[in-house]
């Protein structure tokens, strides 16, 4: 007998479709609803819905602000403005703590008016300075801070903020004087968002309450594999014009996808990231069948070729879909025996 | 789901202490839930990975179908379609497999799509009520028959992004509230349903998506964004408030259908909640009214698609609401930030509530 189900939190789902099988009366159903949806849990629902909604109307209001009147300021008073912002923002988050949300989401508005700061300050000043070193300043200005937030989001923010500065170095500077590779540059991009995986997977494994939700491993599956499968495609698409760094980079993809799919599968089962990656590898392999077709059957039968390709597109979908209902089978049986033992 | 919600035998154990359930009746719930599943639904994920790979193969097989001219004219391509949907259903009843299943939803898209096209040209008309007309009755047709959610969701949706596409046409803007009347009783009906049956699963999430995307493109239009009506001629338009007020009494509808059922918010805080949504339906455009409804919903019923989607549509109707405010910049950022000013008030006013209801 297995007793894990019975131990899960319960919630409205589960006491649904009790209901629905007729198993609870409905006066019980109203019952088990109350426990779980009591009065005071409503109130705290719509209580963080309100600061969340307002906290961004507040947010945008105070940018539109400044977008109509920004011509008419001086520069004193723009810097005073967007530094006494940082400043309310982060002694509110001081007092209000870091371990209520109100106190997270202030620290993510004061990290968000640093860039705001950073901007003001290379119009101002015109510094002649490259996009990318806005971006990697204002990371770097606001680690500290994201180091100490215990927010997903503010992390998220942070990657996606080194992730765009590194971009626009190698498109302003790497790219134009040929000292980094194309495919070097995803790779690094890739090690760079694998690095961010792995500091999670070791917190998670710490017990970080904070980085439990599942969607942020999502994301950063998906940086590392979207930065990876760009050169890969460039492989598949136009091998002739490749260097080493971007054949590199393809064997990098196909390392990640095989890890990512093992990781998840045996070591840390989690759908979400393997889905992830199955879908990853569809269109990869759909982009390499399309592209040996296309070149096998141009201009003898192209309406043969659309045919084909449909069902190949089918094949291989179905393909995925019936690795991950089984892999997903697997993993739920592999829970129980876990559970039982 | 709350955190320090109990566990499933807690809940039980708590309702038989209570006298509501027996023995036996805990008895039959742990027999069900420890049994073997009966009825398996796949994740959102593989939904969505094998409706987009059908689409796609629809398409290719469509453009294999165009370009070799085995369909000739617009009755070869009626008969081809409804060919093509008899096949796919009944390859879909005949196995389960995942390859056939696929094959089958590809199948019944190009069908459906080819069905489209056949009457267009039958009846040689450009006028869009002719698809309107035949996809609702491929939609009839096929939706009891053919048990795949993919198809149940996508079909209706399509429906009336169609209907919504005919009255822009025909400029009958003053239909959409009729369109958004019927959208959200549907939707209320099937959301709201306490037993739903797995045949109207998929359709009560297509009432939940079409919904706001009516809204969306009547808020559009409304405020001609991007040359909206341009695109069809220009010239209309209409007030918004009938669909507010539809919206507030629906709303207002769903907390006392959630509180009444549930004995919460009898009281003030109830009134405040109403106050808030009359006040809202007045002043900003009823799209924020159905996200709302579908944020409350999505929270009632432990529905993260319908919180997710509830989101997604609330920023799309802050952000065009803010856009289309027929004020200037300076004015405008006032009253974005007194709005959420106003937001935390009422915030603080429901902490008060809440010191309340713990002293008592």
């Amino acid at each position: 007998m297995t007793d894990h189900q019975l131990d899960k939190r319960a919630n409205i789902k589960i006491i649904r479709k009790l209901y629905q099988d007729g198993l609870l009366s409905e006066v019980v159903f109203s019952a088990a609803s109350n426990v779980l949806r009591p009065a005071s849990a409503w109130l705290d629902w719509a209580r963080r819905m309100l600061l969340l909604f307002g906290s961004a109307l507040v947010l945008a209001g105070v940018i539109f602000f400044f977008a109509y009147n920004w011509a008419e300021m001086g520069r004193f008073l723009k810097f005073v403005l967007i530094e006494l912002g940082i400043l309310a923002c982060f002694s509110a988050a001081y007092f209000r703590g870091l371990i209520r949300l109100s106190g997270k989401i202030l620290l993510l508005s004061a990290s968000v008016l640093v860039g705001v700061l950073l901007a003001v300050y290379g119009q101002t000043y015109q510094t002649g300075a490259d996009a990318f070193e806005l971006f990697l300043g204002w990371a770097v200005l606001i680690l500290g801070w994201v180091l100490i937030s215990e927010f997903a989001a503010l992390w998220i923010v942070w990657l996606i903020l080194v992730n765009t500065g590194a971009i626009l170095y190698w498109k302003q500077v790497g790219h134009p004087s040929h000292s980094i590779p194309y495919g070097l540059f995803c790779l690094a991009i890739a090690c760079f968002n694998s690095i961010a995986l792995a500091l999670y997977e070791v917190g998670t494994y710490y017990g970080l309450k904070w980085l439990s939700e599942r969607w942020f491993r999502g994301i950063l599956v998906a940086g590392i594999l979207v930065a990876l499968s760009i050169p890969t495609l460039h492989v598949i698409w136009g091998p002739e014009t490749i260097g080493r760094a971007t054949v590199l980079a393809a064997c990098g993809w196909g390392a990640a996808a095989i890890c990512g799919y093992a990781c998840y599968r045996f070591k840390l089962p989690d759908m979400i990231p393997i889905a992830i990656v199955v879908s990853n590898i569809c269109l990869v392999l759909l982009v390499f069948i399309g592209k040996g077709l296309y070149h096998r059957i141009r201009g003898s039968s192209e309406a043969g070729l659309f045919l084909l390709v449909s069902v190949i597109i089918l094949a291989v979908v179905s393909a995925a879909v019936f690795l991950l209902r089984s892999t997903s089978a697997k993993m739920a049986k592999g829970k129980k025996r876990v559970i039982d033992e | 789901m709350n955190k320090t919600s109990p566990s499933v035998r807690e809940l039980l154990e708590n309702l038989q202490a209570r006298g509501l359930i027996t023995q036996g009746g805990v008895k039959r719930i742990t027999e069900r839930l420890e049994g073997p599943v009966t009825e398996s639904k796949d994740p959102l994920y593989i939904r969505i990975l094998s409706g987009f790979g059908a689409w796609v193969a629809a398409i290719f097989l469509i453009l294999f179908l165009g370009i070799s001219h085995i369909i000739q004219g617009g009755m070869g391509a009626l008969i081809c379609g409804i060919f093509f949907l008899a096949f796919g259903m009944g390859i879909a009843r005949a196995s389960k497999g995942t390859f056939v299943n696929q094959l089958s939803l590809a199948l019944v898209f190009s069908g459906n799509l080819l069905a489209l096209f056949g009457a267009g040209e039958v009846v040689r008309t450009r006028n869009i009520s002719v698809f309107v007309i035949a996809h609702a009755m491929v939609c009839v047709i096929v939706y009891p028959f053919f048990s795949n959610s993919i198809y149940r969701f996508l079909a209706p949706t399509a429906l009336a992004g169609l209907l919504t596409a005919w009255i822009i046409d025909q400029r009958g803007f003053v239909l959409m509230h009729f369109l958004i009347a019927a959208e959200t009783l549907l939707a209320g009906a099937l959301l709201l349903l306490k037993i739903r049956r797995t045949l109207f699963e998929p359709l009560a999430y297509s009432a939940a998506v079409m919904l706001p995307t009516t809204l969306l493109v009547m808020n559009l239009s409304h405020a001609n964004l991007w040359g909206f009506i341009d695109l069809f001629g220009g010239g209309f338009k209409q007030p918004l408030w009938p669909s507010s007020l539809l919206l507030i009494i629906g709303l207002i509808y769903l907390y006392v259908h959630l509180a009444s059922g549930r004995k919460l918010f009898r009281n003030s805080l109830l009134i405040l909640t109403i106050l808030c949504t009359i006040l809202l339906g007045t002043f900003t455009t009823p799209g924020v009214l159905v996200a709302i409804g579908l944020l409350i919903v999505g929270y009632a019923f432990d529905d993260r698609i319908l919180t997710g989607l509830s989101y997604v549509f609330l920023l799309c109707f802050l952000v065009i609401f803010y856009y289309t405010l027929n004020i200037d910049l300076a004015h405008k950022s006032w009253v974005i930030g007194a709005s959420g000013v106003m937001f935390l008030i009422v915030r603080w006013v429901a902490g008060h509530f809440k010191h309340e209801m713990v002293n008592k």
